[in-house]
């Protein structure tokens, strides 16, 4: 288990090189240049040239690629801001805790609504449950979930003050941003739950289960749910990397010091180390929740475990 | 061409059958419909200021009130069905041709040619969708264009998985080989006897596609690098309601409601085509 968890961390390697690669080269073709943006219109020519060479601007691209990737990964050091000269690793450092957080935060909220939710569709098929549930995850799909953060503002804070609004302060400030970036998250793990559920109950294992006298509550959780959750879980990562997403734009209604806000700005900014840094972050957690799926694959798949624990590897 | 067509009459009656696709496709078409003839039933022009009547409430006058420039909410929500459409059209086709390329090139030569492709697009999945047209905008810098083109160059991943997905699906198929030995060349075999049959599930992807695009779309222009905001784009149209909200918030209750509305009707229909499409997965 060891040796594929470390063989699939070197895997991620040539992913983040290449993220890295995409990103530098975008922004190195940007048009606009950030030694006159520094230095505000009313700059000289010789101000403004002192600058690129000062911030290594006059390098040529492989150069400069190839010192930015010596940085990165040799020293995690993403350069430094351009607008107000702070290390970018450490600004993204103290800010990713609370984009992390609301993921996070949303991503298990939507696990644990959106799977008894599919639940309950699959086992009541074609009738009321089902419909109920899932018309809201029909509409949980369809809802940009920025405007459900202003919706959820303006009920809980500012119309009924049961809950802050805006800012980070407390457990209490989480609420409602989680809310608002994992009812995406609930509904489409509803959907997938309920179909991969409905493939998996008409199975001869489980009319197995059902013959032999089983109680439907230990065939529905124990021989169903746990076969039916594969899919759930590949559609569980692809969620987190648009709650990943959600997360950083849900930053702006609610001003949340996160990563989000702190892209935002420097896109506004024009401060290409601390967008670079950013997409780089926002990557590297969403190769790091692969790895995780892909490890609890494993987990709750036996066939998988058996591949890589036992001395007979299934060769193609 | 009358048996060319029966599969479509088929998937079109399986269609009919189902409620919840017919409500989306009648919406969808609706949306489509006032888009197209938007100047003819806007109450007012979509930039026309009113400073006698700003945040007016909902009244009959302006039937969803009003912004803070006095400028008539429905007129502008109407207006902006082009934006939002139009993205999210322009940008899923664009995604789709790209895709189909991309992903046929790699099905159907494989080896090396399937490797760095899939590799290539490793890459670019190990940013998630969102995250990638946001870099992308904040490159190209905002606007209507450059939405469309980060929005399509986030989904050509997905639809070319799907296309190659396809691909080796019917790559071993008997009529291959048969359209192999009768001397056809590789372009003829993936135009006419490739693509026709992988297309379904790529039918129902992009319609569900442009539902997410819309939705990407009005993300990017909220937090300001989609289309600006004196565009009357449902998504520019919150972010310049945001700074109302608080004491007028009708002025973000009706665009919310009406990208609701659009991605809503394209789900349910896409739902449906897929059942339709493949009655397999139904019940």
């Amino acid at each position: 288990m060891i040796r594929y968890i470390l063989k699939r961390l070197l895997l991620m390697l040539p992913v983040l090189i290449g993220v890295t690669i995409m990103i530098f080269t975008i922004m190195y073709f940007t048009p606009g240049d950030p030694a006159t943006n520094i230095l505000g219109s009313n700059a000289t020519p010789e101000q403004i040239e002192a600058k690129k060479e000062e911030l290594g601007l006059n390098a040529p691209y492989p150069v400069r690629l190839g010192n930015y990737m010596k940085d990165v990964f040799f020293h995690f050091d993403f350069g430094h801001s351009y607008i107000n000269g702070r290390s970018v690793s450490e600004d993204i450092l103290s800010r990713y805790p609370a984009t992390f957080t609301v993921a996070f935060l949303s991503i298990a909220l939507a696990l644990c609504i959106g799977v008894p939710l599919g639940v309950i569709a699959a086992t009541h098929q074609n009738r009321i449950g089902d419909y109920v549930a899932m018309l809201i995850s029909l509409f949980g799909v369809s809802m940009p979930n920025f405007w459900v953060g202003l919706m959820l503002v303006i009920l809980f804070a500012l119309n009924l003050g049961w809950l802050p609004g805006t800012g980070i302060g407390g457990p209490k400030y989480y609420i409602l941003p989680c809310i608002a970036c994992a009812l995406n998250g609930i509904a489409s793990l509803a959907r997938q739950t309920r179909s991969s559920m409905l493939e998996v109950i008409r199975s001869d294992y489980i009319v197995t289960a059902r013959s032999k006298g089983q109680t439907e509550r230990k065939v529905i959780y124990r021989h169903a749910l746990t076969n039916a959750l594969i899919p759930v879980v590949t559609s569980a990562a692809g969620a987190f990397g648009s709650l990943l997403g959600g997360a950083l734009v849900i930053e702006t209604v609610f001003a949340i010091p996160g990563l989000g806000t702190y892209m935002v700005s420097a896109i506004n900014n024009r401060d290409y180390p601390a967008i670079q840094g950013s997409v780089f972050f926002v990557a590297l957690t969403f190769s790091l929740v692969m790895l995780l799926v892909d490890l609890i694959y494993a987990f709750i798949d036996p066939r998988i475990k058996a591949q890589y624990q036992g001395k007979v590897r299934i060769k193609k | 061409m009358n048996r060319k067509n029966r599969p479509f009459v088929t998937t079109f009656r399986r269609l009919c059958r189902n409620k919840m696709a017919v409500i989306g496709m009648c919406i969808s078409i609706f949306l489509v419909l006032v888009a197209v003839f938007a100047p003819l039933l806007m109450p007012y022009p979509y930039d026309q200021s009113d400073f006698a009547a700003t945040f007016a409430k909902p009244s009959s006058a302006h039937l969803f009130g009003t912004d803070d420039l006095g400028r008539d909410i429905l007129s502008r929500l109407i207006y902006g069905a082009r934006y939002s459409l139009q993205i999210g059209i322009i940008s899923v086709a664009g995604a789709m041709v790209g895709g189909i390329l991309l992903g046929s090139i790699a099905g159907y030569f494989g080896g090396w040619v399937d490797d760095v492709t899939m590799r290539f697009l490793d890459i670019i999945q190990a940013v998630p969708g969102m995250v990638l047209s946001i870099a992308v905008s904040a490159v190209l810098g905002p606007g209507f264009g450059n939405c469309i083109l980060a929005l399509t160059i986030g989904m050509i991943p997905s639809f070319s998985r799907m296309m190659r997905a396809s691909i080796l699906n019917v790559r071993k198929m008997e009529y291959l080989e048969a359209a192999t030995s009768i001397n056809c060349n590789h372009l003829r075999i993936i135009l006419r006897h490739v693509l026709p049959n992988a297309l379904s599930p790529l039918i129902v992807q992009a319609t569900m596609s442009v539902a997410t695009a819309i939705l990407i779309a009005a993300s990017l222009s909220f937090i300001g690098l989609g289309v600006q905001p004196p565009e009357p784009e449902w998504g520019a149209m919150l972010s310049a309601g945001r700074g109302y909200f608080r004491d007028y918030p009708h002025l973000v209750w009706f665009p919310g409601i009406t990208i609701m509305v659009a991605v809503l009707s394209l789900n349910m229909f896409g739902d449906g085509l897929r059942d339709a499409l493949d009655p397999k997965l139904k019940d």
